[in-house]
C-alpha cells in the first residue's frame, strides 16, 4: 500500500480570498483563487489539477495494454 | 494484474506506441458546482495494429485506469486518434 499525499491551504474569504496547493513530492505548487476556479484568473484550480492526473494515469494505463 | 493485448490475441505484430499524449478536458458546470464529464483526447503511433484494435485497447484504459475507477460517478468520455506512421 503506498500513500500519496498533498496539501492545501486556503485564507481569507471564498470571493477575495487565496489558496495553494502543493503535492508531496514537491512537484507542483500551485496558487489558486475563486476566479482562478470559477472564473478566469490568474492560478490553478483543482479540476485542472484532475485533470493531469486523469490524463497521466491514463496513458500508463493505455500503454500497459500493450 | 495488467491486461496484455498481446497474450489476449489482440495486438500480432507490430510494436507498442513509442509515446502516448493524452488531453484531459475536466467540464465544470459552474451552476450546479459539479464535474459533468472528463473528455480524454488521446493520440499515439502504433505500427502494425489496426483501428479498431487500438480503440478497443483505449476503451479498455479508459475503463480500467486507476483514476477513471475512482471517478465512477462521472461521465468520461474517450476520443481516440491512431497517428499514422511516416513514410
Amino acid at each position: 500500500m503506498l500513500t500519496r499525499t498533498a496539501d492545501a491551504v486556503w485564507e481569507g474569504n471564498l470571493r477575495d480570498g487565496k489558496g495553494e496547493m502543493k503535492v508531496g513530492s514537491g512537484a507542483f505548487d500551485g496558487p489558486y483563487t475563486f476566479a482562478s476556479r470559477f472564473e478566469s484568473g490568474k492560478g490553478t484550480n483543482p479540476e485542472e489539477v484532475l485533470g493531469a492526473a486523469h490524463a497521466g494515469c491514463f496513458s500508463m494505463a493505455f500503454r500497459s495494454a500493450w | 494484474m495488467l491486461f496484455h493485448g498481446l497474450s489476449l490475441g489482440l495486438v500480432k505484430a507490430g510494436f507498442a506506441p513509442q509515446r502516448i499524449n493524452t488531453i484531459a478536458t475536466v467540464h465544470l458546470d459552474t451552476e450546479n458546482l459539479r464535474i459533468s464529464a472528463i473528455d480524454l483526447d488521446t493520440k499515439a503511433q502504433v505500427p502494425g495494429i489496426n483501428e479498431q484494435q487500438f480503440l478497443r485497447l483505449a476503451e479498455w484504459a479508459k475503463t480500467n485506469c486507476i483514476v477513471s475507477q475512482a471517478l465512477l460517478g462521472t461521465e468520461i468520455r474517450l476520443q481516440a486518434r491512431l497517428v499514422e506512421a511516416a513514410r
